[in-house]
């Protein structure tokens, strides 16, 4: 096998091994403490998105240069079945991202182009939202990179201005956030947490976290707004109900209980207080790691090729 | 007494062709045909916008539209009068609406690019509702008086 291969190999191997490991104990933490800590949508983001960039940390600036400062130059080397393995892994998590990534925004993309066709424009202050005969009571951005506000005839009458201007003003929160493509972000990991109940359960909970900050973005500390907004989320959620009985897909999807959460925090007195990131650890540990990974190299080298030779 | 044909509705995952999956390009040209003519018409009438094409040919491509749904057919004489089903809006929102339902399936299992206000909720929680709206309800009437 030439030198090239098999470091395409090692690099594979290696963020495949350091992905699943980071996603064990992920997983291992969150049935733990972690999942009962009050996170923001930002942590749990860079939660969900830790085995994949961890994965790629370790392998392109831990592994590839100790791999190519210690192998000696043109040495032609069999793999074992270990590497194999884990370089397959790798490259059956990279696909199943690409294709449930690409799915999602072909979904999104056919309904932003099929929406910009049948939509009346209707001009909420400065926010442009696409109003929509559909059966489904649905108020959403739609698209990755480039957004629509989509909104249904439904929910257009079912609010009054106000409620209708809250409920744009939440959208257009998501917008400025860019949550959509934070979620396609998180779609197109490519890590074997997707597959696990606590990849299901970060998405989860992500998306409460994005929903209320939304919420907050939208309604801010003005109580005649947050009423307004809290009134709003009801009225679009009886609508949703109604249609939920002729929409048997849409019942896995059961958010009532975020509803009254969501509900109750815009009615209580004083709106909860920003609180600061608690990201900077992981992220100096990130920044710092290459640079101090530096002197372990003929470790990390001896470890690769204890990795190349298992099993052969 | 001959049965009329069954008239099968649209497909969900239909669209229009080009930027409309669904549609072969010569369907959609036809359909467009019939939408700008905006009444019936014979294959013979469809054949004087398509010169180039055989009879034959503009007859099975609206047999085909007809058998998706998006054409109604009437017998005149030996021949069929074909018209739009739907209007143009009307068939794009029905596509649009099938988008979002497989989107808002899609979404229960997190694979939707797709930020929606609220979520699907489950028959069982229309007390819970109520319960939230008298809240707000209450909210409302403090806010009302003291502002007063």
């Amino acid at each position: 096998m030439s030198s090239a291969v098999t470091l395409g190999l090692v690099v594979l191997a290696v963020f495949g091994l350091a992905s699943l490991g980071l996603s064990g104990l992920l997983a291992i933490a969150w049935r733990g403490r972690l999942a009962q800590l009050g996170l923001s949508s930002a942590e749990l983001l860079a939660l969900r998105l830790l085995p994949t960039g961890g994965g790629a940390l370790v392998a392109l600036t831990v592994a590839l240069p100790a791999f190519l400062l210690y192998e000696p130059a043109q040495e032609i080397e069999a793999v074992g079945p270990v590497l194999l393995s884990l370089a397959a892994l790798a490259l059956v998590t990279l696909a199943a991202a690409l294709v449930r990534a690409g799915r999602a925004q072909r979904s999104a993309g056919r309904l932003f182009r099929d929406c910009g066709r049948s939509a009346r424009l209707l001009l909420t202050g400065a926010t442009p939202v696409e109003v929509l005969d559909l059966e489904e009571p649905i108020v959403a951005v739609v698209g990755g990179w480039r957004q629509r506000i989509i909104a249904s005839r439904r929910v257009v009458a079912a609010c009054s201005d106000d409620e209708f201007r809250q409920v744009i003003a939440h959208e257009a929160a998501h917008v400025s956030a860019r949550d959509n493509l934070k979620l396609l972000a998180q779609l197109g990991c490519p890590d074997v947490l997707a597959w696990l109940p606590t990849g299901r359960s970060l998405a989860a909970r992500w998306r409460a976290a994005a929903e209320r900050e939304a919420d907050e973005t939208a309604a801010g500390p003005d109580r005649q707004r947050r009423i307004a907004l809290a009134a709003a989320l009801i009225k679009v959620a009886r609508l949703s109900r109604r249609a939920g009985s002729d929409l048997p897909t849409l019942s896995l999807s059961v958010a009532v209980d975020d509803v009254a959460g969501r509900v109750r925090a815009l009615l209580e007195p004083s709106p909860p207080a920003r609180r600061p990131l608690r990201l900077w650890g992981p992220v100096a540990a990130a920044l710092l790691l290459p640079a101090l990974s530096v002197p372990f190299y003929g470790l990390v080298h001896e470890g690769i090729e204890l990795l190349v030779a298992l099993g052969r | 007494m001959s049965t009329p044909p069954r008239r099968p509705r649209p497909t969900v995952g239909l669209a229009l062709a080009g930027t409309r999956p669904g549609l072969g390009p010569l369907e959609a040209e036809v359909l467009e045909h019939l939408w700008n003519r905006g009444r019936a018409l014979t294959v013979r009438h469809v054949q004087l916008a398509f010169p180039a094409l055989a009879y034959t040919t503009l007859m099975t491509t609206l047999d085909r539209l007809y058998r998706k749904g998006l054409l109604e057919r009437r017998r005149r004489g030996r021949a069929f009068d074909y018209e739009p089903r739907l209007t143009r809006a009307e068939l794009v929102g029905e596509l649009v609406s099938g988008h979002v339902t497989d989107l808002l399936a899609a979404a229960g299992a997190s694979t939707a690019v797709l930020s929606t206000l609220v979520r699907a909720v489950g028959r069982r929680d229309a007390a819970l509702l109520d319960e939230l709206d008298a809240l707000v309800q209450a909210e409302r009437t403090r806010l009302g008086r003291s502002e007063e």
